[in-house]
C-alpha cells in the first residue's frame, strides 16, 4: 500500500484540471473574438453598400 | 503560427503524458519521502515556468517602455497571465507536498511567502490594467509594476540562502567549490530535466495561444472603436 497517494493524486488533479479549464476557455473567447470581428466587418461593408440602412453595433460581445 | 501552435499544443501534451508515464511507472519511490516525492517533477517544472513567464514581463515591459510598441506590452500582459496561473499552481502544489513532508500546508516560510507576495503583486498588475480605460497610460503603468514586480523574482531565488527557512535548497544544482553539480541522483535528475522542458514548451504553447487571442481582441476594440466614431 502506498502513503501519500492522495496528495500525489490532488496535486497533478488540481494542475490538469486547471489548464485544461484555462485551455479551452482561452480557445473559446479566441473563437467568439474571430466570429465577432467578422460580423462586424460584414455589418460595416453592407451599411456601406447601402448607406440609408442603420448599423447597431451593440450586444456583439 | 497556427501550424507552430498545433505543433507545440500536441508536442507539449504528448511529452507531459510521456513524463507522467515515465514518472508513475519506471522511476523507483525515494526512501526518505515515499510516493509523495513524485509532486517534485510537477513543482519545479512549475516554478522554473513561473521564472520564466515573469522574466518576459520584465523584457517585454522594458522593451515596452523604450520602444513604445503595444505588441510588446501585448506579450508582456499575456506573459503575466500565463505567470500567475503558473505561480497560483506552485503556490498549491508547494502546499499539497509540505503537508506529508513538513507536516503542515503553509508556514510563513521566507520562500513561501515572497513566492505569495508575487503572485499578489501580479494579482495587482491585472487589476491596474482593468482600471485604466486609456490603452496607452494602461500599458506604461503595467510595465512599470511589471518591471518592479519582477524584481521579487532573484530575491525569491535567494531566499533559502539569505534566510533560515524549512524550504529545501535549491533542487536542480548545488554549487560545490564554484562547481554546480546535480543535488539529487542521476535516476531521478534525468526526468527531472526532461519534465523541465516539456514544462516549457507548454507554456510556450500557452503563450503564443493566448497572444493570438489578444490580437483578436484588440482588433475587435479597435474595430469597435471606429465603428462608433
Amino acid at each position: 500500500m502506498l502513503i501519500g497517494v492522495e496528495y500525489v493524486v490532488a496535486a497533478y488533479g488540481i494542475w490538469v484540471c486547471t489548464f485544461a479549464v484555462y485551455i479551452l476557455m482561452t480557445k473559446r473567447r479566441m473563437r467568439i473574438a474571430g466570429q465577432t470581428v467578422e460580423a462586424i466587418k460584414q455589418r460595416v461593408s453592407e451599411s456601406s453598400d447601402n448607406p440609408d440602412k442603420t448599423v447597431s453595433i451593440e450586444n456583439q460581445d | 503560427m497556427k501550424k507552430i501552435i498545433m505543433f507545440l499544443e500536441w508536442g507539449s501534451i504528448l511529452g507531459l503524458a510521456g513524463c507522467g508515464l515515465w514518472i508513475f511507472l519506471k522511476l523507483p519511490i525515494e526512501t526518505s519521502q515515499g510516493f509523495p516525492q513524485k509532486i517534485m517533477y510537477l513543482h519545479v517544472p512549475t516554478f522554473i515556468a513561473t521564472y520564466l513567464a515573469f522574466f518576459v514581463v520584465f523584457a517585454f515591459s522594458i522593451a515596452y517602455l523604450w520602444k513604445r510598441d503595444l505588441m510588446f506590452d501585448q506579450i508582456a500582459k499575456v506573459s503575466a497571465e500565463v505567470g500567475l496561473i503558473f505561480c497560483a499552481l506552485l503556490l498549491v502544489t508547494g502546499a499539497i507536498w509540505g503537508r506529508p513532508t513538513w507536516g503542515t500546508y503553509w508556514v510563513w516560510d521566507a520562500r513561501l511567502t515572497t513566492t505569495l507576495l508575487l503572485f499578489l503583486i501580479f494579482m495587482g498588475y491585472f487589476l491596474l490594467r482593468m482600471s485604466v480605460n486609456d490603452r496607452d497610460k494602461e500599458a506604461r503603468l503595467a510595465s512599470v509594476l511589471g518591471i518592479i514586480g519582477c524584481l521579487d523574482i532573484p530575491i525569491i531565488h535567494k531566499s533559502v540562502e539569505w534566510w533560515r527557512t524549512l524550504h529545501q535548497p535549491s533542487t536542480l544544482f548545488k554549487v560545490e567549490s564554484g562547481k554546480a553539480s546535480p543535488s539529487i541522483s542521476p535516476e531521478l535528475f534525468t526526468p527531472l530535466i526532461a519534465s523541465t522542458i516539456v514544462m516549457l514548451l507548454f507554456y510556450l504553447y500557452l503563450l503564443l495561444l493566448r497572444y493570438q487571442t489578444e490580437i483578436r481582441r484588440e482588433q475587435l476594440n479597435q474595430l469597435l472603436a471606429e465603428t462608433q466614431v
